[in-house]
């Protein structure tokens, strides 16, 4: 029978398999299977009845045979020994002549009653064995499946905290039992992680037990035996020979926990130490993932300041000495002009110091976006404002059509986009030359497209251009840290979007980003 | 609080700061006092009217929108408050317990007097009464009692609701407006936080009134915050 693992109720794996104590077992001697027995020896008199005047008295004894058979199928011992004595006893009294006495010639039927009693012995004995061996056998495939559902599920949880919950309340419902989970906090002390819920109590004594279980040098689950005639039982999370932690067990409806569940427990107890092994693990993956990025954006960040930084820096220190020289005569156009260069050089620094605190803004921690619906047109109105000064009297074109869909985005986030993608236009383009940005619907996606009439990009650069750190073949002498673009990514990626560039066959560079139209529900 | 020149109060800590607005200020005739902390700044607001008040939000002593609050439970002169950037959620939260106008670090002189002198005409005149009927900007003409909008001197027809919101800002012209004020003055204040409402019809307002919509002249965005009318 194939049992489908959610439905494993607490008794089928409950039920221990020592034939003395079995519960299965201690049903069957209930006064209703003698009362079976009793009706089948009734049934069995009524048609050996019948057919006494034309079957011979061996094949009479027959049919009791069937009738006795039949109770020791059905029932425990008791009920079977009741039924062949009663059978031989009633074949005696019914069928042999002269019958309604128990003649003194009757002692004979004794070795009749012998064999019979014999094969029932022997019958009932094999019955009981094999039922004890699919009751095993059921109970062990209960457990594998609860085993299995178990690793299920903790394989599904990728954090700590919710595989430990999965855990408790998997166990406290496949053993009735009320669960705890206990681990070392930074102060190795154990704490209780999970469970405390369902109205386990920890005492102090019983949190010795669990202490001395996670200290011990011998963590068999021999050991926690000791402690079954406790309230709990506490069993180590074992891990390649290390505990991580203790699962505390207190049954609901039972005194104490048989060995066999002890045993079952203490695989559960080692499936989740190696779920927990698991999720550490590919945190610590995780982690050491992250270390090497970050050490990555330091050194190209160390390289990129010492020259991209200190150019603007350069420029500004000497330009103002030289206005604070008081030998230096300077005419008014050279002075307008040192000055000039200070503004100039400042704004520069300016924007690549927003753009790194942007960018590591960005990348320490998920971007949290504030998504309100509006008008593309609207953050692009407000990013063409803030570049006023810069377009200067760089012809923009802008192609928005009337009835395009607003779109939900982080119009702060979505502002820096434009404004990033524009000023990369400025910066690389020749002065006079036009910038075009139009929008279009796109299916669900809002699809942006900014382009110049420049040199375009290299196929390399297209493929990398939004990389961090990463400066286009053509860049020349232009300054920069190459995280303008990047930042961009990461922006449109959060709302779901997609940004690429590309080449336009008459030269000029084209860069697109889409934005999805419907909010998606956040997971 | 009449003196001829107008008196600015700085409550900056950064001592370069103050040295260059000092430098370009005082060249533009304005009297400047100065103060480090917040706590200094607040005795001097009372001590002697400013008529602008510059606050800058990160003060040693105390935090700056704590000076912005304390400042407004006594007065209502002009706080334009300097902030640094990236901290919009701070802009909002001062601009709604009582700062006029606020600009971002670093910001040029000019910006900064613009700014100076949008505050000081709205609080030369105090009450709505004495605003101007008529406002210009460009080729932009509105006229407040007669509910007329002209652009090149040629009328523009304006939906009640348009015209209500256009006159918000006329009122405020090159001041910032929250979101919030808008819908309030607008909708009352069951208006809540149907920001796209008045998205459409700042929408609907530039399709009538700019030339480009999508690169406006006169209602002009602050991405997170508001909208601002610009004057010329």
């Amino acid at each position: 029978m194939k049992k489908n693992a959610e439905d494993i109720s607490p008794l089928t794996v409950l039920i221990d398999s020592h034939p003395a104590s079995s519960s299965a077992l201690k049903t069957v001697y209930d006064w209703k299977s003698y009362l079976f027995a009793l009706l089948v020896l009734v049934i069995c008199n009524g048609s050996a009845w019948i057919c006494k005047d034309f079957l011979a008295l061996t094949n009479i004894l027959m049919i009791y045979l069937i009738g006795i058979l039949i109770v020791v199928f059905k029932c425990g011992k008791g009920p079977s020994i009741f039924a062949c004595v009663l059978g031989v006893l009633s074949f005696d009294f019914f069928m042999v002549p002269p019958r309604f006495v128990f003649a003194h010639s009757d002692t004979q039927y004794l070795i009749t009653l012998l064999v019979i009693l014999m094969i029932t012995l022997t019958i009932s004995g094999l019955m009981v064995r094999i039922r004890y061996q699919t009751e095993t056998i059921q109970l062990r495939e209960n457990r594998t499946a609860a085993l299995f559902t178990l690793s299920c599920k903790l394989a599904a949880c990728q954090e700590v905290n919710s595989l430990l919950e999965t855990a408790v309340e998997h166990i406290s419902h496949i053993m009735d039992c009320r669960v705890i989970l206990l681990m070392p906090d930074q102060n190795k002390l154990l704490t209780v992680r999970a469970g405390l819920e369902s109205g386990f109590v920890l005492t102090p004594s019983e949190r010795k037990i669990a202490d001395s279980v996670y200290h011990s040098e011998n963590r068999s689950p021999q050991e926690t035996k000791t402690f079954s005639d406790m309230d709990g039982l506490y069993l180590p999370l074992m891990v390649s020979g290390n505990p991580l932690g203790v699962l505390g067990v207190q049954p609901l409806h039972q005194d104490s926990l048989s060995s066999e569940q002890q045993h079952f427990l203490q695989s559960l107890a080692n499936q989740i130490g190696a779920s927990l092994e698991n999720a550490r693990l590919a945190e610590e993956s995780q982690k050491s993932r992250l270390q090497i990025e970050t050490e990555q954006l330091r050194s190209a960040l160390l390289s990129s300041v010492s020259h991209d930084l200190r150019t603007p820096l350069a420029v500004i220190t000497g330009s103002a000495s030289g206005l604070l020289e008081p030998e230096n005569r300077l005419s008014a156009k050279a002075r307008q002009e040192l000055i000039q260069d200070i503004f100039d050089e400042s704004e520069r620094l300016n924007r690549l110091l927003s753009n790194l605190l942007e960018m590591t803004k960005l990348s320490t921690d998920k971007i949290r976006l504030k998504k309100e619906i509006q008008p593309l047109e609207e953050i692009l109105g407000s990013s063409l404002f803030r570049l006023e000064k810069k377009l200067g009297n760089r012809p923009v074109k802008t192609m928005i059509p009337i009835n395009l869909p607003m779109v939900p985005l982080d119009s702060i986030l979505m502002e820096q986009v434009f404004i990033n993608l524009i000023e990369n236009a400025l910066k690389y383009t020749p002065p006079d030359s036009p910038i075009e940005i139009s929008a279009s619907q796109e299916g669900t996606f809002l699809k942006t497209q900014i382009s110049d009439h420049g040199p375009g990009l290299e196929k390399d650069d297209e493929e990398h251009i939004f990389e961090k750190f990463y400066r286009g073949l053509k860049t020349g002498t232009q300054g920069g840290v190459g995280l303008g673009l990047a930042i961009c990514k990461s922006i449109v990626e959060a709302h779901g979007g997609k940004i690429w560039a590309e080449t336009r066959r008459d030269g000029g560079a084209s860069f697109y980003f889409t934005l999805p139209l419907t909010t998606k529900t956040e997971s | 609080m009449a003196a001829i020149y107008p008196t600015i109060l700085m409550i900056e800590d950064e001592e370069h700061i103050r040295r260059f607005l000092r430098h370009s200020l005082e060249s533009q005739d304005f009297r400047l006092i100065e103060s480090a902390t917040g706590a200094e700044g607040l005795t001097l607001a009372a001590s002697h009217h400013p008529d602008v008040i510059l606050l800058d939000l990160g003060l040693p002593d105390m935090d700056g929108l704590e000076v912005l609050q304390r400042c407004r439970s006594w007065n209502t002169t002009p706080i334009i408050i300097l902030s640094a950037r990236g901290k919009d959620q701070d802009k909002i939260h001062a601009l709604e317990i009582g700062a006029d106008d606020y600009l971002t670090k670093p910001f040029s002189v000019g910006e900064l007097t613009a700014r100076i002198k949008v505050a000081l005409r709205h609080s030369n005149r105090p009450n709505a009464a004495s605003i101007e009927t008529v406002f210009k900007s460009g080729s932009l003409m509105v006229d407040m009692q007669e509910h007329r909008v002209t652009l090149n001197d040629q009328p523009v027809h304006l939906t009640p609701t348009e015209f209500k919101l256009l006159a918000i800002l006329v009122r405020k012209a090159g001041r910032l407006v929250t979101w919030k004020e808008l819908l309030s003055d607008i909708w009352g204040p069951t208006g809540g936080d149907s920001t796209h409402y008045l998205r459409i019809y700042i929408s609907q307002l530039r399709h009538k009134l700019e030339e480009n919509p999508a690169r406006p002249r006169y209602l002009i965005t602050e991405a997170g915050v508001g909208y601002r009318l610009n004057v010329d």
